[in-house]
């Protein structure tokens, strides 16, 4: 029966990673065909393959508690990945209705299934609920967990608007100046991609104070130069220089684009790199 | 002299020390993540060599971030920082109480947003139903009456040019609390076993001894497990002894405290203290099974002239398990010793001392309560700072300055709409060409 339970969050996963691939070759077969019929399907087929990831992550949720753990599901790196790509699936979905931008789906959902797959298909990723070590078990978890993965996410939206400008200009020269007007212009990306980041600067802010919140109650000790924090930091500053070149010398367009790819490099090496390769604090146990 | 003030004062104004400075700041800061810190000197030299380890040795790479190099950078860095704002603050007052409510109609055409609006109607109608327009739907304009026409000024998100120098104010006060925090606070750890208490602890860089004002016991301590052997929770019962009273008690566990004077005691590890406690069976045809307990070198008599003790303890003896060495006394001489293991009962067959057969049962471990003990007056600032920084950001971002200005001149019967923002042009060419609708309804009735 407990089994029986387990099986029924990892297998809504299961099922949501494929919508996302599904939704993702709408989207394509959107921009390929200049078709807007398509690209809405992307977009209601990627919403439903987010509602499913999301009550996974609600029975996940639940079934911690009939396993007697009752925790939150963001604490190891199967839960870490999926709540990741739910973090950026929620925040492409706001934004969308917010500021039509749908032909970001196509980024978004590739993004959202690679981390989903990594998560279901890694033979290296257990999916097993397991028990909260004594250190994770406080609320600073919550405000901590969330506040740095939305960071993240809104980094990732930054990442693929700054891929989608790219290819955008490229096509734009390709094509001899004739805008293609199916595309979005590389103005709005450009605007998107820092408006994007600047979100994710202040969510990681909040994200390493909260961390630091929690180290200084939980040991007294607010910074400590732990991989995962210097790294977190490290992150910071990369994007307050894309921020200071973008002020201070009006840095954009391309120059801009390129920064926002490196600077997701090292959003993703303070995400997986430093837990996967580097020894610290944040080790995903048995990951 | 003063050259050389004003020329240092240049170069800790520019941005672009301080863009060197981050990247300086974040290529040495990944060495320490790639360099384990902190560990003991021998593991170094095993690991890289003894030439490999001077050299990274001199260069404080295995204690960087406390290095006098990697400091300098932080100190240079928060330089820069108060310097370029200090420079520039003057400027943003002086935006503020004195701003430009109109400007040459050569500059308001130079602008990107610009609009030319012709009107026919009465002009003082227009400026006064424009006023009404603008209040309701954007902003209070401030009119000025120029001799070259009438001027309506509007301004929104000035707050936004203050958040910069509030973020990086923000970063003064929280280095204020770091500096504080390493002046007159401690960092230090001690290890109790049940029943133990101590007023000395160890600092954990540099593991100089301090004393506490008082002792810290603990009374007990408790450990608990999840099945996958998991531990789920551990927590100490201590007691604050001052003057020989106890005053404070509490129980702490991981994520909560005890705080007495400033001083935090924080549940921060435990660790085994070894095993003092042992259950045996010995069983002897005639007697049957009888169970014992004996604790480290406890000598038990078999008989009148032998006798037994629980010489050594392992936890994992070579791969076997838990392991027990036994010696064998004749009087008060050991004779023999013989280990049992805990896994394997029959390792020893049908031997016996004295007709004894002995069973290892189990050994009672007992633990130590890691303690961290620290203090830093310096964290309140810093907690103030963060705060201040996040505000700060918010401000700076969620916010843009932009201005417009309406004007109507006396000469021609066209309003000049132009208009500039600070940020965020993209979106402030959207809002701009709404405004111009809404005022171009306004005027062309």
């Amino acid at each position: 029966m407990m089994h029986a339970t387990q099986q029924v969050n990892t297998m809504l996963l299961s099922i949501s990673t494929f919508i996302y691939v599904g939704a993702m070759f709408l989207y394509l077969f959107g921009l390929v065909f200049k078709n807007k019929f398509l690209d809405m399907s992307g977009f209601v087929i990627f919403v439903i393959g987010f509602l499913l990831e999301t009550a996974g992550l609600i029975d996940r949720w639940i079934e911690s508690y009939h396993l007697n753990y009752g925790h939150i599901p963001i604490t190891n790196l199967y839960e870490s990945l999926v709540f990741l790509s739910w973090t950026i699936a929620l925040a492409y979905i706001i934004i969308d209705l917010k500021y039509k931008i749908r032909k970001l789906g196509f980024p978004v959902s590739l993004i959202a299934f690679i981390f989903m797959a990594y998560a279901s298909f890694s033979p290296d990723v257990n999916s097993r609920i397991e028990p909260l070590v004594p250190a994770l078990k406080s609320n600073w978890l919550v405000f901590h967990v969330i506040t740095s993965f939305f960071g993240y996410a809104f980094f990732a939206l930054a990442f693929g608007a700054a891929i989608f400008y790219l290819i955008s200009d490229w096509y734009t020269k390709y094509t001899n100046g004739k805008v293609i007007s199916y595309l979005p212009s590389t103005k709005v990306l450009d605007d998107i991609s820092y408006k994007l980041i600047i979100v994710g600067e202040v969510l990681l802010a909040i994200g390493i104070i909260t961390g630091a919140a929690w180290a200084d109650y939980a040991w007294g000790r607010y910074w400590s130069w732990d991989p995962k924090e210097t790294w977190s930091l490290i992150t910071f500053l990369v994007y307050v220089v894309y921020i200071h070149l973008r002020y201070s010398w009006g840095w954009h367009g391309k120059a801009a684009a390129i920064f926002a790819i490196i600077g997701f490099v090292f959003v993703l090496f303070t995400y997986l790199g430093v837990n996967l390769i580097l020894s610290g604090l944040h080790s995903y146990g048995s990951a | 002299m003063d050259k050389i003030i004003d020329k240092i004062w240049r170069f800790f104004s520019s941005v672009k020390l301080a863009i060197v400075l981050i990247l300086l700041i974040v290529a040495t800061a990944i060495i320490g993540t790639v360099i384990q810190q902190g560990l003991p000197t021998e593991m170094y030299i095993q690991h890289y060599g003894e030439s490999t380890f001077n050299i990274l040795n001199s260069l404080d790479l295995f204690d960087m971030y406390h290095s006098w190099w990697f400091e300098l950078l932080l100190i240079l860095f928060i330089i820069n920082v108060v310097v370029c704002t200090w420079e520039r603050l003057p400027a943003v007052f002086k935006m503020f109480s004195n701003p430009k409510l109109k400007l040459p109609i050569e500059k308001l055409n130079a602008f990107k947003e610009k609009e030319i609006i012709e009107y026919s109607g009465n002009r003082e109608t227009i400026i006064n139903n424009l006023k009404q327009k603008l209040s309701q739907i954007y902003k209070t304009p401030i009119h000025v009456d120029a001799k070259e026409g009438d001027f309506l000024y509007l301004e929104k998100g000035r707050i936004a040019r203050f958040g910069p120098y509030i973020t990086h104010l923000s970063l003064l006060i929280i280095f204020i609390g770091v500096l504080i925090g390493s002046f007159f606070g401690f960092d230090t750890y001690v290890n109790l076993i049940p029943g133990e208490s101590s007023n000395i602890v160890q600092t954990i860089r540099g593991n100089q001894k301090i004393t506490l004002p008082f002792y810290i016991k603990c009374n007990s301590f408790n450990v608990e497990f999840y099945n996958s052997g998991i531990p789920k929770a551990y927590k100490s019962d201590l007691s604050i002894i001052s003057n020989g009273n106890v005053v404070a008690r509490k129980v702490i566990d991981v994520n909560k405290p005890l705080t007495y004077n400033g001083i935090t005691i924080y549940q921060a590890s435990y660790g085994q203290a070894g095993a003092s406690n042992f259950q045996l069976v010995l069983s002897n045809e005639h007697e049957g099974e009888n169970d014992i307990s004996l604790n480290l070198n406890q000598p038990y008599h078999i008989s009148d002239n032998t006798s037994i003790a629980i010489l050594d303890y392992a936890q994992n003896y070579q791969g076997f398990g838990p392991t027990i060495l036994v010696g064998i006394f004749k009087g008060e001489k050991l004779v023999n010793t013989s280990i049992y293991l805990q896994k394997y009962p029959d390792f020893h067959g049908a031997e016996t001392i004295d007709g004894y057969k002995i069973r290892f049962v189990k050994a009672n471990e007992s633990y130590y309560t890691g303690l961290q003990v620290a203090k830093d007056p310096g964290a309140p600032y810093v907690a103030v700072g963060a705060v201040i920084l996040v505000i700060g950001l918010l401000m700076s971002f969620f916010s843009y300055r932009r201005r417009i200005w309406i004007f109507v001149p006396v000469n021609a019967n066209a309003i000049t709409i132009a208009g500039v923002a600070d940020r965020n042009k993209y979106s402030f060419e959207g809002e701009f060409k709404d405004l111009v609708k809404e005022i171009k309804k306004e005027v062309i009735k």
